[in-house]
């Protein structure tokens, strides 16, 4: 496929194969290139080998991998950037570098872990289970009925199941961030491609998408499936944008110039799609530097807006997006609604964002209206009041991590780094201001103002601007002036060249910063999943589950039948109740009059690095949990191992009937 | 690159014939054993991937020029954001109508993929003149439409009316051969109206749909997992879906012995045992008339029921069994006085010491019951006792009806570490059971216990270790006087049978 992508993007007939002579200057840059990559990949690997998974501490993977580990995305950096500088190089080495560096971030512990890592991975794992079990709809789901309202990505999964014949996802959920980052290269390119022609700003974007997008929502999740779609229709719509502004550039009393002007650009193209000089990066809209206005006249019709099949396309893609996802539509409408604001783009915005709206409000208004009715007064509180939106705030009653507060200020400057560079870019390029990129930055703030989504509304907003911000940090960072002359130019373009890969690597470091420093809460060993599923196995319909958080692989697993409390999700006065008297809170939650079945206490290493690492109960809560639970003659422990323990609550008497 | 030759018939490219194929080599592969790798390929190439190209070749901006402005990996990405769309919007309408099967599902899509992979189309002439020149010019590009998937080089389509179907097709077929030659001829203008043609075709999209929505459910694929539709041994009728519960299985008993029979849960089966009662006297050989501790009668002491069992209160007539229990006091050989005849069947033996007519160990029992009118102080019951011991636990109770005719039990009972006898249950409706025959069944399998009211599966035990593994007789009967007393009104109840089958994997 790459080679293929190459062919059609270097028009080859145009392009003349570099004479032996004048590729020698650039003979050690291609060299570079070819040796870096497998380098950093050959670096990766046998890091891999020596990866002790239980080093682990306060900043996660980043204590347990190796300092070779470190050599893979150096090398990637510097062999990209040869690579982006070279421009006769052909373009699949790009993309290889790209998928390089997906593959050192995302597959890492894909490969180090023995289980699936995260949680929540774990909760979605169960949610379609229980759906599979229940074709469909899951009785009883408790505060899980959130996930028969918004069910497509689940029920795509267990159709997938059915059809196939296999037994679960957890096969493939490992693996689900390396594929939706990789899929997620597909929309990138198109959204890119509408704003320049210029390879090294497209690959430089895409590049710097993935090395700044730390937030983490690529797990198997339903927001990591309509991210994707999310991103093809934006991709689309500003496809058609862009291809609209063509045909505008070609109307009929245009069309004799602009064809004449459109067969120049096609012919600069074709020698091999220069970089825009350093007045056009000033100055010229890009839609005068591509070969692409001619090729694009036909997708628009005459009267502007959408031809009838693009648009059926659109509408599968929303109404997937609608029904696997509360947020992700309403971030849609939200950068659609921005969208429409200049005038020139409202033929083709507008229908979407009128079809956007109504899916989302007909879903809203029937499969969806259990919640939205229950939750309305919250939505509505929260649109009143933006300033508690904004930013993340949890309520600790320990103190986090040293360690870890350090990685969320990276994460925080990296997030307002990137945030900033794009600002910069949209002053310093007035072509920049030209595109719908401005708008697509500010996409999410209206959404940002409106709700804080359980406190990480900053985060996702950063999530749904960072296509733009990191094309937008590329046109700063990536140089893209004409080839220099004189030595001295060359030099000094050296020197521009190592800035972009320092600066680059200095996006990276902090990357990593936000994506490996939690992996101790993140990963589960082996022993720790055994216990969990233990309990889903063993314990009869009815029964309660008490953990201390929610940090235990598959505490959701057969949801439908029994009860899971977390200590740490309750009101704030019990949580500081459990610190003075955790007996009473313990006996309060296990003998519950209410509950049917018996009561079990799952304790693992995962909820005491939660607590350590967040400080959501003091370090040190689960041992002084445990330790109640050992003395107490009440509680029986039935599975034990050297990560987690589960005990058995013995309520007085348990009655039963006999029909 | 292109086959069609002809100019008087349409004929697709293989490209697109192949993907109009491929969802149902998927639906064919389903057949396969579940987690087989040519299962797992065929299908699941078939449902990320082959919707949403044959969308793409429908659809203008991400066909040929989607390819080539932005290369075909891109391009293949949208096919594969609109597959996943796809099947994501078809699963959960089905799931949320309760209808999903896995062919039921597979169908849809491979309709609706070989409808859009087949359907007609042709250029939009017009304004492609200024496209193919500029891809004369550019040159490249037309190497990335090829290979974008072989006719994708077409350039600008769209859907035709049926009655030009032949001539578009072939002019089709010509005009991609022209293209890929890169001849720059044109074909003549048509001004057709688009949006009529769009109609039409989401007319035929609709009916399609429908179509593989009704006619799915016999086209199960036995495949193992899911619930998809079994085969059903005893009738293939297609409109026996298992799934809906207004269908032959539910509902009065119009159905008659041979039009209920498909097992609801995942096959293949092979029917082990049937009795329709069709005949006027009970199969002696298939039935006895008491529990194994029966003397002359019997009863249920452990309940402390107020029944005493007689074969005199057994007919079989009108195609049906009936159970009849009387208030008459009735002398039982234990030395007690029952105030209720009733009657009960059981494919166990005649006393003690005899031998069990029938037993059976796992597989999927299913009767057509219809529970007396007055439910208060009735029990009526279809049930599984272990044949060995003879008692329980453990025990498999398909359905219970304690005092009521609106609310049915499905009960496992187990036994305890400690030898005591627990159990889980579940209970379903309201629903009026009295008012006609519903069919209740139970999966029994070494892992999972199903049940399932009407083909739809009402509750689930999935703990092996709670799950009984000996074997086992059926029994029918009407139990009186279980925790409350029919009032003083009620002289008589009565339980019908339409029919009993066991499957068996």
């Amino acid at each position: 496929m790459v080679d293929q992508q190459i062919a059609a993007e270097i028009p080859y007939p145009a392009v003349p194969a570099p004479a032996p002579r004048a590729a020698a200057p650039h003979g050690r840059a291609g060299l570079l290139v070819r040796a870096a990559l497998p380098a950093a990949l050959g670096c990766w690997l046998f890091a891999l080998t020596g990866t002790r998974l239980g080093r682990m501490g306060d900043l996660g993977l980043l204590q347990a991998l190796p300092a070779v580990y470190w050599l893979a995305p150096a090398l990637l950096t510097v062999g990209f950037v040869a690579a982006l500088r070279d421009r006769r190089l052909p373009q699949y080495w790009l993309a290889a570098y790209v998928l390089g560096l997906i593959a050192v971030i995302h597959a890492t512990p894909s490969l180090l872990y023995p289980t699936l890592r995260y949680g929540w991975a774990w909760k979605h794992i169960a949610i379609i289970d229980a759906m599979l079990r229940h074709n469909g709809t899951v009785p009883n789901a408790g505060n899980l009925d959130l996930y028969n309202q918004w069910p497509g990505f689940f029920q795509l999964n267990a159709l997938v199941l059915r059809v196939t014949g296999l037994h679960s996802a957890l096969g493939y959920a490992s693996w689900y961030p390396v594929i939706a980052n990789v899929l997620l290269m597909g929309p990138l390119l198109l959204i890119y491609r509408t704003f320049t022609q210029d390879r090294r700003l497209i690959w430089g974007g895409v590049w710097l998408y993935f090395a700044t997008s730390w937030i983490g929502q690529d797990y198997f999740s339903p927001q990591a499936f309509a991210y994707f779609l999310c991103l093809t229709v934006l991709a689309l719509v500003l496809r058609q944008l862009a291809a609209a502004r063509a045909a505008a550039a070609l109307s009929p009393s245009a069309s004799a110039s602009a064809s004449a002007s459109a067969s120049t650009s096609a012919s600069t193209s074709a020698s091999a799609s220069l970089p825009p000089s350093p007045s056009a990066a000033g100055g010229r809209p890009p839609a005068e530097r591509g070969a692409r206005a001619l090729s694009w006249v036909t997708d628009v019709p005459a009267r502007g807006g959408w031809r009838p099949a693009p648009f059926l396309m659109l509408l599968v893609l929303i109404a997937a997006i609608v029904c696997s996802h509360p947020l992700t539509p309403l971030m849609l409408i939200s950068i659609l609604l921005l969208l429409a604001l200049p005038r020139r783009n409202r033929r083709v915005v507008l229908p979407v964002l009128a079809l956007a709206t109504a899916l989302t409000l007909a879903w809203d208004a029937t499969v969806a209206r259990p919640y939205i009715s229950s939750n309305i007064h919250q939505l509505v509180a929260a649109l009143a009041s933006p300033d508690n939106n904004a930013l993340p705030g949890l309520s600790r009653l320990g103190t986090p991590a040293r360690d870890q507060v350090l990685a969320s200020w990276v994460d925080r400057g990296l997030t307002a780094t990137v945030l900033l560079l794009a600002a910069a870019a949209v002053v310093r390029h007035r072509w920049v201001r030209r595109t719908p990129l401005p708008l697509l930055l500010l996409g999410p703030l209206p959404l940002l103002l409106s709700n804080n989504y359980g406190g990480e509304m900053v985060f996702r907003a950063y999530l749904f601007a960072l296509p733009a911000a990191a094309f937008l940090t590329a046109t700063l960072l990536v140089p893209t002036g004409p080839r220099p002359g004189a030595r001295f130019v060359r030099w000094s373009r050296t020197g521009v060249w190592c800035v972009c890969a320092l600066a680059m690597g200095a996006l990276l470091t902090g990357l990593y910063f936000g994506y490996y420093s939690k992996e101790t809460m993140n990963y589960f060993t082996p022993q720790e999943v055994a216990a969990s599923q233990y309990v889903a196995q063993t314990a009869p319909p009815g029964s309660r589950i008490v953990s201390v958080t929610a940090d235990v692989p598959g505490g959701e697993l057969r949801y439908d039948e029994h009860q899971w409390v977390v200590l740490a999700q309750d009101p704030l006065a019990e949580r500081h109740e459990l610190l003075t008297d955790p007996q009473a809170v313990l006996l309060s939650r296990l003998n519950d009059p209410a509950v049917t079945g018996p009561a079990y206490l799952i304790l693992s290493r995962a909820q005491a690095a939660e607590c350590r690492l967040t400080g959501v109960f003091p370090d040190g809560t689960v041992d002084r949990v445990k330790a109640v639970a050992e003395s107490s003659p009440s509680f029986r422990p039935v599975f034990g191992n050297q990560d987690a323990v589960v005990y058995l609550y013995q309520p007085p008497t348990l009655g039963s009937t006999q029909p | 690159m292109t086959t069609g030759t002809a100019v008087t018939s349409w004929a697709p490219t293989t490209p697109r014939l192949l993907l109009a194929l491929s969802g149902w080599a998927a639906l064919l592969a389903t057949g396969l054993t579940p987690a087989n790798p040519v299962r797992v390929l065929v299908t699941a190439v078939f449902v990320l991937g082959c919707p949403g190209t044959a969308a793409m070749l429908l659809a203008r901006p991400t066909a040929a020029g989607l390819a080539r402005q932005a290369g075909p990996v891109a391009a293949g990405t949208v096919a594969l954001a609109l597959s996943g769309a796809l099947a994501t919007v078809t699963a959960t309408a089905l799931f949320l109508t309760d209808s999903f099967t896995t062919g039921r599902a597979l169908l849809v899509l491979a309709g609706l993929t070989t409808l859009l992979a087949l359907v007609p189309r042709r250029h939009r002439p017009g304004r492609e003149q200024a496209d193919r020149e500029d891809t004369d010019r550019v040159g490249g590009d037309r190497v990335g439409g090829d290979l974008a998937g072989g006719d994708l080089a077409g350039g600008d389509r769209e859907q035709a009316d049926r009655q030009d179907a032949a001539r578009d097709s072939a002019r089709q077929e010509r005009a991609d051969r022209q293209h890929a030659d890169a001849a720059p001829r044109r074909r003549p203008p048509d001004g057709r109206a688009l949006g009529r043609s769009a109609a039409r075709l989401a007319g035929a999209g609709l009916l399609l749909l429908a179509a593989a929505c009704g006619g799915a459910a016999g086209r199960g694929t036995g495949s193992g997992t899911g619930t998809a539709a079994p085969r059903s041994p005893a009738s293939g009728s297609a409109e026996d879906s298992p799934t809906s519960p207004g269908g032959g299985q539910g509902g009065s008993s119009s159905g008659g012995p041979n039009g209920v029979a498909a097992p609801a849960a995942p096959g293949p089966w092979h029917q082990v045992f049937r009795d329709d009662f069709n005949g006027s006297t009970l199969n002696r050989a298939d039935w006895a008339t008491c529990f194994d501790w029966n003397d002359q009668g019997c009863t249920n002491a452990g309940n402390n029921e107020q029944e005493w069992y007689q074969p005199g209160q057994v007919s079989v007539a009108g195609g049906a069994l009936t159970l009849t229990a009387e208030r008459r006091t009735t002398a039982g050989s234990d030395g007690n006085s029952y105030p209720w005849a009733s009657g009960m069947v059981t494919t166990g033996r005649d006393s003690w010491t005899g031998t069990p007519r029938h037993t059976y160990t796992y597989g999927y029992y299913a009767a057509a019951l219809q529970v007396p009118l007055d439910a208060a102080g009735m029990f009526p019951a279809f049930w599984l006792i272990p044949a060995d011991t003879r008692s329980t636990p453990p025990e498999l109770d398909v359905a219970e009806f304690i005092n009521t005719n609106q609310r049915v039990d499905m009960n496992l009972h187990w036994r305890t570490a400690d030898g005591g006898d627990t159990h889980v249950g579940q209970t379903t409706g309201p629903a009026d059971y009295a008012s006609g025959f519903h069919v209740f069944a139970m999966d029994w399998e070494p892992n999972a216990v199903t049940w399932y009211v009407d083909g739809v599966q009402r509750f689930q035990v999935t703990k092996p270790a709670m799950i009984p593994n000996v074997p086992m007789e059926l029994v029918i009967n009407l139990a009186v006087g279980f925790q409350e007393q029919p009032p003083a009104s009620v002289a008589s109840a009565q339980l019908h049978v339409d029919w009993v089958g066991v499957w068996q994997h």
